[in-house]
């Protein structure tokens, strides 16, 4: 499994965009955004993987108020294919790795096109969730 | 990243005058798009192997030695007419041109071609193996496949290839121990009154431990010779390294029907989708709505049982017999599998397509004989599926693609057979 994407970051964020400007497997990426009810402000770093290459992914929460984030929140990670209806055939492990931070190994993309990531957060504060659209580019994974 | 638009860029414009059979002359045909390019090259050159980490002799010349001895040799199942090759047969590509392979009796699935297996994470049709030599156990011990045993492969193996085998793994049981060994003995989970399986629970746990260390031994040994089995570029690797070079040879190394088979695959036809990467593999499982297979009494679950067998499977990854312990990276894929996954009900793994043209009869119990009638499924999709649902994304093949374009690119990824030193016994 490749590792989280070291700094300097590429930032993507909105619609996904087309699939000729899908960047190429091994950019650093970081996605991001207000929760939907505005309770968090999440982003998501991770390299950009091969088709069907096993990832892991970095998740980084705060509250959108700026206030400290309460002990006891927790994080998972999942994508899915909307217009193909159907997840990962693998499932996600997020493990705390630092105060306000996450990270998710067991990620797969085994298709390419578009995906999008649900980032679901729970804990003192509420429960919300980031969708995070993604667009996978095609080159599969070296063996 | 941007250095790397501008090739693609550039790549795109010289594809215009490298599509053409003639050159530039065939305006009708457009140039490849850069996305097109990209997609192309992510196809190409075949892929190189994966490494085996369960497996400490995957790369063991000894090994292989050994390990096609043992691909080569009846006398591992019951009735001493049944060998790997029977089914993988190297002048079919290591398949073996039937609709369902049979052993000693007749199966329920179609033989997969060795060629390129070394480096799918899962095993079989359905994936219920996930590693070679793991997998390569499982046909000794199907009745229907060698129908042979544990301790009866081991009295076969000291008897017939003992050096070879001491020479990659030690020692072998002494004779002596050997003399107390049951002339067949195996675990059968299911069938615990079998007389195989009372012989198994009579022997003793340093005995069975003995027996499935060696047992063991030749499933990592044939895996170091299917390792040898990498496949070979063909023409449409020659193109596309022709493509990458900005060859103008590249004409004339498809024809026009093979580069609109190629432009339908990678585009309309979606075919890319699943077939995608230098396996033209995702290694997924999908459940395309195939029609019932010919004389198979009742319905085939395909991934959504392998994906439960695989994690309870005696010989996974970082078991005790796996030389990758189960914390390590080795052991992932297992360790992330969903069973659960939702569209795994009917599933089957996606085929490489490599030597595709080679590997009839098609599908995970040979239900189309041909190529064309492939395409001609695609291009209408009836029926429903036997159990759960057709993938959702499938739709049938537009009216502009043509099977015989489909078919004609399809027969570009033929590759010579891999080196002749492995396509028998040898002496």
């Amino acid at each position: 499994m490749q590792d989280i994407a070291p700094a300097p970051l590429a930032s993507v964020g909105g619609p996904a965009p087309p699939a000729a400007a899908a960047p190429l497997p091994g950019t650093p990426l970081e996605l991001g955004g207000r929760s939907k009810a505005g309770t968090y402000q999440l982003t998501l770093r991770m390299t950009v993987p091969q088709v069907s290459e096993l990832f892991a992914a970095e998740v980084r929460v705060s509250l959108a108020s700026g206030a400290a984030l309460p002990d006891g929140t927790t994080v998972t990670v999942d994508a899915t294919m909307p217009d193909h209806r159907h997840g990962m055939m693998t499932q996600p492990v997020t493990a705390a790795v630092g105060p306000g931070q996450w990270r998710a190994d067991g990620l797969k993309l085994h298709m390419q096109g578009h995906w999008v990531f649900a980032v679901d957060v729970r804990g003192p504060a509420g429960y919300d969730r980031l969708d995070l659209p993604f667009e996978q580019p095609p080159e599969a994974a070296a063996p | 990243m941007k250095a790397a638009r501008t090739t693609l860029r550039s790549a795109g414009v010289l594809g215009w005058c490298l599509t053409g059979a003639l050159g530039c002359t065939q305006a009708d045909e457009p140039p490849w798009s850069p996305q097109e390019l990209r997609v192309i090259f992510s196809l190409s050159p075949p892929p190189t192997l994966a490494p085996s980490p369960g497996n400490r002799v995957a790369d063991d010349d000894r090994a292989a030695q050994l390990g096609r001895h043992l691909f080569f040799d009846k006398g591992l199942s019951s009735n001493g007419q049944v060998a790997c090759a029977s089914c993988h047969d190297p002048i079919r590509h290591f398949t073996d041109g039937r609709q369902r392979a049979r052993g000693v009796a007749d199966t329920a699935r179609n033989a997969p071609t060795i060629i390129g297996a070394p480096n799918a994470p899962f095993l079989f049709h359905d994936g219920r193996k996930d590693s070679l030599w793991a997998q390569a156990l499982g046909p000794l011990e199907n009745d229907a496949e060698h129908a042979f045993d544990r301790t009866a492969a081991v009295h076969h193996v000291a008897a017939h290839h003992r050096a070879r085998y001491e020479a990659v793994f030690g020692p072998m049981p002494t004779a002596a121990e050997l003399a107390a060994l049951p002339a067949h003995a195996r675990p059968r989970p299911l069938d615990s009154r079998h007389p195989q399986a009372r012989a198994w629970a009579a022997m003793t746990e340093l005995q069975r431990a003995t027996v499935t260390r060696v047992f063991v031994h030749l499933g990592k040994a044939i895996e170091a010779y299917e390792r040898k089995l990498v496949p070979l570029p063909g023409r449409f690797d020659r193109y596309v390294a022709a493509l990458r070079t900005r060859d103008p040879s590249a004409a004339q190394v498809l024809s026009a029907q093979e580069r609109r088979g190629l432009r339908a695959f990678i585009g309309v036809g979606g075919c890319v989708n699943c077939h995608n990467g230098p396996a033209l593999s995702d290694q997924g499982f999908h459940n395309l709505g195939l029609p019932a297979a010919q004389g198979v009494v009742g319905v085939d679950g395909g991934r959504s049982v392998g994906a439960d067998q695989v994690r309870r499977d005696e010989f996974r990854c970082g078991t005790v017999w796996s030389d990758a312990t189960p914390t390590t990276a080795a052991c992932q894929e297992l360790r992330f599998l969903n069973p659960l996954f939702e569209d795994f009900l009917g599933a089957f793994k996606t085929p490489s397509l490599r030597n595709v043209a080679r590997t009839a009869p098609y599908m995970h119990a040979g239900q189309f004989a041909t190529l064309e009638e492939v395409v001609r499924f695609y291009q209408t999709l009836p029926g429903r599926a036997q159990v759960g649902h057709r993938e959702w994304t499938l739709r049938p093949l537009p009216g502009s693609v043509v099977a015989a374009d489909l078919v004609a690119f399809l027969q570009t990824l033929t590759g010579p057979l891999p080196d002749a030193r492995w396509l028998g016994p040898g002496g």
